[in-house]
């Protein structure tokens, strides 16, 4: 079995294979560039999303995980799109002299990359989604989604308004769902030209926001093959629904609960993953909105193997440790194998589900996602 | 026409390219048209050439907003550089 990590960050991807999950040899691609998303398509190729605050968005393809080519083609708004006004401040849509730029609406950073259905899906900042049917050659905005009512009442989290959570249902086209910080989380039924809130039993996290959005949804994880039982990780705390987002149970019973900014007790992290043969999830708390690392120091992934409570598990995982874990910085290969990178440039990989854990690189800038593989 | 490192992958490695054109904008037209994956790093969705982009031509720097009204004699030689930030 060949085991392969595709990590992001701000400097470039880290390519980390191995053949046993013990020894594991690195490349570093794509230097230079901020690497935010990858993801494999069916018939193995890897594409990866890069951007820049001077030359744009853009994705690289590469059969082999060495040889990569940059597409001509990536998501773009169109020039008459509005943008949201805040989203502009808060990632500083201005030019080097603090003019700031027209009130149009820009792809200022891929979140997320998704394969379903022979397609390929982006999610991206300013939050929206755009389709490509021709691997990447071409990119479509999902109108659907992207011009859906009550767009203009979203709020941005504190990284901008992105769209950063893509899910697909294996045995129905035409659902998908899609997470917006700090929208919420969305759900089509109908090939993506409608789309309907689902976050009933979140709590909202913009208080001024209408009642059916303003949850900041931080990840989302569930089985495409059973796709109806999720797992939320939601700066106001870990929710499940078994529905497909019609409604959420709060869900953390064995997680460390803190006290947020704004006085609300609750879990809090970022990234979530799922083992799907076992059916496991795994999310990485960190104590609060305030410190954002693990409580007391001690990194620690906890696990979900019925739905119901979590077991902590940190046997490799070091202490004095006060670094987070970003939203998609973990992943299953789905043979076993759990991976996760921090803030502070470690990447750790289980091979027994989480039980333990060693350290697989060190010394890399930020991670911002891991993306894994196992064939 | 001298790429920043960062883009000097997108035209395999090359450091520099030959183009045609009378002013910077229309240069840089002329690279994007020749290889086209190109564009998206120059060009904004309205168009623009990107707002952090900066030129250096003749001794002077240029800002992506003169790139059009700047002219260019054969044979003249144009940096392409971005803002940066930091010390």
């Amino acid at each position: 079995m060949t085991v392969s990590l595709i990590v992001g960050t701000p400097k470039g991807a880290a390519i980390l294979g191995s053949n046993d999950r013990k020894s594991w040899h690195s490349e570093f691609v794509l230097r230079g560039w901020p690497v935010t998303a990858s993801v494999r398509d069916d018939r193995g190729r890897t594409y990866i999303a890069v951007n820049s605050p001077n030359y744009g968005v853009a994705l690289h393809a590469s059969d082999d995980l060495r040889s990569w080519k940059q597409l001509e083609a990536a998501p773009r708004y169109r020039p008459e799109d509005r943008g949201n006004p805040e989203h502009h401040r808060l990632v500083a849509k201005e030019d080097f002299t603090g003019v700031l730029k027209s009130g149009g609406r820009f792809v200022d950073q891929i979140w997320t990359l998704h394969f379903a259905h022979g397609a390929l899906f982006a999610g991206v900042s300013e939050a929206g989604l755009f389709v490509s049917r021709d691997r990447g050659q071409s990119w479509q905005p999902v109108d659907g989604f992207n011009e859906q009512p009550g767009r203009e009442s979203w709020a941005p989290g504190f990284g901008g308004l992105g769209a950063h959570t893509i899910l697909s249902d294996a045995n129905n086209p035409d659902r998908m769902w899609v997470g917006v910080s700090a929208a919420g989380f969305f759900r089509t039924d109908d090939g993506g030209r409608t789309w309907q809130p689902k976050n009933k039993g979140v709590n909202p996290a913009v208080e001024s926001a209408p009642a059916a959005t303003g949850q900041c949804v931080h990840s989302v994880t569930h089985d495409p093959r059973n796709a109806s039982v999720m797992i939320r990780q939601e700066h106001r705390g870990v929710h499940r629904s078994t529905d497909g987002g019609d409604s959420w149970e709060v869900m953390e019973d064995g997680l460390p609960i803190a006290e947020l900014s704004d006085g609300h007790h609750c879990s809090f992290g970022f990234a979530s993953a799922m083992d799907l043969a076992s059916g496991s999830a795994f999310v990485v708390p960190l104590d609060g909105d305030n410190f954002r690392f693990p409580r007391d120091g001690r990194l620690a992934v906890y696990r979900s193997t019925n739905g119901g409570r979590w077991e902590r598990l940190t046997k490799g995982l070091p202490a004095d440790c006060y670094t987070a874990v970003l939203r998609g910085a973990m992943s299953a290969d789905q043979k076993g194998g759990l991976y996760f990178g921090t803030a502070s440039g470690t990447v750790y990989g289980s091979d027994d589900l989480g039980e333990s854990w060693r350290e697989i690189a060190t010394g890399l800038p930020r991670i911002m996602s891991v993306e894994a593989y196992a064939q | 026409m001298q790429l920043p490192p960062l883009l000097r992958p997108v035209a395999g490695g090359m450091r520099t390219l030959e183009a045609e054109g009378s002013s910077i904008a229309a240069v840089l037209a002329d690279i994007a048209r020749k290889h086209p994956q190109f564009a998206l790093h120059f060009f904004d969705e309205a168009g623009a050439i990107r707002h952090n982009i900066v030129f250096l031509h003749d001794g002077a720097m240029i800002r992506a907003k003169e790139a059009a009204a700047r002219r260019l004699k054969p044979g003249d030689e144009v940096v392409l550089t971005n803002a940066l930030a930091g010390g």
